[in-house]
Formats: structure tokens, C-alpha cells, sequence
């Protein structure tokens, strides 16, 4: 049985190793050191500059007042967050650095559209608020103890959550569940990346736009085939990384998949996949 | 703090996340726990000239007025970007056409006058 449900039946006073959480915290702050640096090119830094689209969505949105306050803490934000993820993955004052990035991450839901990887981002490190034993330095600490236990079934139950919902969400679209989501997706893709600005950050191979980016009937029946593998993968990973004899497996197999998923992603994706490759540390005994 | 009333609290937490973690199962409204990422969505595949002040026409990229990293393009998005170009003064007009992939298949998209019109 896995240490998880001795864990839960004791009330989170089942001792475990401290040092899981800790490697998350390291792979938590790198991750988010290389999200908010990367925030801060591409266009990032003048993002609600005057005249902008942005500028203009956010007054719209929140009113003259605190659309100037936020354009006023905007760039310093996002210096003092890339600061704070950096001394977080080292281990330097981990708890007021912690605070510093969610609250750094939580501005972005005031500006950007799409905020399922912040919202996974604020709910990890809710769970790694909990952990009583953050560790000092990159020093991890494996004498058993029960200062991390709760956070560490926090993260499970967390990153168990957002694979089991989005297999069930992934069911309900037909658009999903045909094939023709990803067909359209590589199709659109193969279409329009000359008229991108950053043209070289897909990582998309040419033999898949080549064989399955035309959105023929064929193309849209493979596409299904793999999107029904996803869902597959994706109810069965978290019970698979829970169980001792089959974590490795299930690491390496739902490292693959991230790795397939930020190919056609690659800048948002670097959040999302990093974190939920993260939380395996969390679910090994 | 004694250890039961920690121990008491945290699973009065852990029980409160899970239910709220199970509505996201549900139809119940809500924003978070819904992890909707990668399922449904709007492709928009189009090519925009924009008629300068003085006549001159250039191609236009709806495509760099995204969120960086992004090409999803939905009708709601092209509209505010074309209103966006034509009223911040770049473009006199923007003129158009393209085909918009969804859930229903595909239909035509037209840009005629910085309108825009899905057929």
C-alpha cells in the first residue's frame, strides 16, 4: 500500500521524508524563475504601455483607478518576482520568497486570459506553504519526520485533481474526443506560422505537419487515436505514480507526455508541464 | 498548538478542498478546479490588409496581437483586435478573409471595412 492513504488514516501523522517537498520547492522556484524571466521579453515589459491593446482591455475592465495603479507596479513586480523565484529555488528565506511569487503569480490573473497555470501555480504553492520544513539551501533533508506530510498529500491530491478533471473535461468535448481539436490545432498551426512573431519557439516536427496537418478525414482518425491515449494516460497516471512498484514507469511515462504536450506550447506550457512533473516527487513514498 | 487540534484543522481543510474539488466534476459554476485547458476552442486561419491614412495597403498580422506564444484566434479576439488598429490610428481601414475551424467544422470568415463577419 502506499505511504498516501497510511498518511490520510493517520490524520497527516504518518511520518514521511521530509525531502520530496523540498526537491519540489527547487523544481517550484526554477520553474517560475524561468516563467517570469521569460514574462519579461517578448513585448512582456511594455505590456500595458500607453496606447496598447492591453492598457486599453484593462481600463475597461477595472476603470481608470486601478488600471494605473497596476501599470504603476507592473514592471517593478516583475523584477522583485524573477528575484524572489530565484532565492526560493536556492533556499534563501523560502517562506518570504514564496509569498513574494504567489503574490507576483496572482497579478497575471489581472491581465492574462487563460489562467489554469496560475491557478495550479497559486494551489502548489498553497500546498507548499503548509510544509513545515521548506529546507535551508539546496541541503535536502531525508530524516522521516511529519512536518511535510500534509503538504505532500495536499500536492497529490492537487496534481491527482487536475489530471482526473481534465480527462473528464477532455470526455465531455466532442470536439476532444473526435480528433478534431488536435487536427485543427496542427492544421491552424502549419497555416499561419510564418505570420507569427516568435516563429521559433514551436517545436512542432515537419513530418507532423507534413502528414497530419491537412485535416483530411485520415488525419483527424490518428488524431483521435491519440487523443483518446491522452485521456487514457491521464486517468491512470496519478494511481500509477502512488504505487511504489509502478512510480518509475509513471514518471517516465508522464514525462514523455509532458514533453509531447510542450511541443505545441512550448512558452505556455513551461509552467504547467514543469509543475506537474514537479509533484512526482510528492506522490514517491 | 497541540497536535490533535493541527492535526483537526488540517483535515477539516483537506475535506473542504476535495468537496470543492468535486464540484469541479459537476455543472455547478465556477472558475477554478475546472481544468478546461486543451479541449474545446475557435482556430482562426487569416490574412489582413491594412489601408493606411494616405492609401498605402500592407499586410497585417492579427497573429502578433496575441498573448505571446498563442495562435488561437477566436471571432471575439479578431474583432477587438481589428477595432484596436483602427482606432489607435494605424490602419484608415482593414480588409480580409479566412476560414474559422470550431467544434461545428469550418465556416468563412470575411473583413470587409474592419468589420467582421463569420458566413
Amino acid at each position: 500500500m502506499s505511504w498516501f492513504f497510511d498518511a490520510l488514516s493517520s490524520g497527516f501523522q504518518h511520518p514521511t521524508d521530509p525531502g520530496h517537498l523540498q526537491q519540489f520547492r527547487i523544481v517550484f522556484g526554477t520553474v517560475l524563475a524561468l516563467r517570469f524571466a521569460l514574462s519579461i521579453g517578448q513585448g512582456g515589459w511594455d505590456r500595458l504601455a500607453p496606447g496598447s491593446l492591453s492598457l486599453h482591455l484593462t481600463q475597461k475592465r477595472f476603470g481608470l483607478t486601478r488600471t494605473r495603479l497596476l501599470a504603476g507596479a507592473y514592471r517593478p513586480m516583475l523584477i522583485i518576482r524573477t528575484a524572489a523565484a530565484l532565492t526560493l529555488a536556492a533556499g534563501l528565506a523560502s517562506r518570504a520568497s514564496l509569498l513574494l511569487v504567489l503574490a507576483g503569480a496572482a497579478m497575471e490573473m489581472l491581465y492574462l486570459k487563460s489562467p489554469n497555470s496560475i491557478h495550479y501555480t497559486l494551489l502548489t504553492g498553497a500546498a507548499l506553504l503548509a510544509a513545515g520544513d521548506l529546507g535551508h539551501g539546496l541541503h535536502i533533508g531525508h530524516a522521516p519526520s511529519t512536518a511535510n506530510t500534509w503538504a505532500q498529500c495536499l500536492l497529490v491530491l492537487i496534481t491527482t485533481d487536475i489530471y482526473w478533471n481534465s480527462a473528464w473535461q477532455k470526455t465531455r468535448s466532442r470536439q476532444f474526443r473526435t480528433g478534431l481539436y488536435l487536427a485543427q490545432w496542427i492544421h491552424t498551426y502549419t497555416q499561419v506560422k510564418d505570420q507569427l512573431p516568435y516563429r521559433h519557439e514551436h517545436a512542432i516536427p515537419g513530418f507532423v505537419r507534413r502528414h497530419l496537418g491537412n485535416l483530411t478525414n485520415r488525419d483527424i482518425r490518428l488524431w483521435r487515436l491519440l487523443a483518446t491515449t491522452v485521456i487514457a494516460a491521464e486517468i491512470a497516471l496519478p494511481a500509477a505514480l502512488l504505487f511504489p512498484r509502478t512510480t518509475p514507469y509513471a514518471a517516465a511515462a508522464g514525462i514523455a507526455m509532458h514533453i509531447a504536450f510542450t511541443c505545441l506550447k512550448p512558452r505556455q506550457l513551461v509552467t504547467f508541464s514543469g509543475l506537474t512533473t514537479g509533484t512526482y516527487f510528492a506522490f514517491a513514498a | 498548538m497541540p497536535s490533535s487540534v493541527l492535526s483537526a484543522a488540517q483535515i477539516a481543510v483537506t475535506v473542504a478542498l476535495v468537496a470543492w474539488m468535486i464540484s469541479g466534476f459537476t455543472r455547478l459554476p465556477g472558475r477554478w478546479l475546472r481544468w478546461k485547458m486543451f479541449c474545446r476552442g475557435n482556430f482562426i486561419i487569416v490574412t489582413l490588409t491594412g489601408t493606411t491614412k494616405d492609401g498605402r495597403t500592407e499586410p497585417v498580422s492579427a497573429y502578433s496581437y496575441l498573448t505571446p506564444g498563442s495562435f488561437l484566434l477566436g471571432p471575439p479576439q479578431l474583432v477587438a483586435i481589428v477595432n484596436h488598429l483602427v482606432r489607435s490610428g494605424q490602419y484608415d481601414r482593414i480588409d480580409g478573409h479566412g476560414r474559422l475551424l470550431s467544434e461545428r467544422g469550418e465556416q468563412r470568415v470575411e473583413v470587409r471595412d474592419s468589420r467582421v463577419v463569420v458566413l
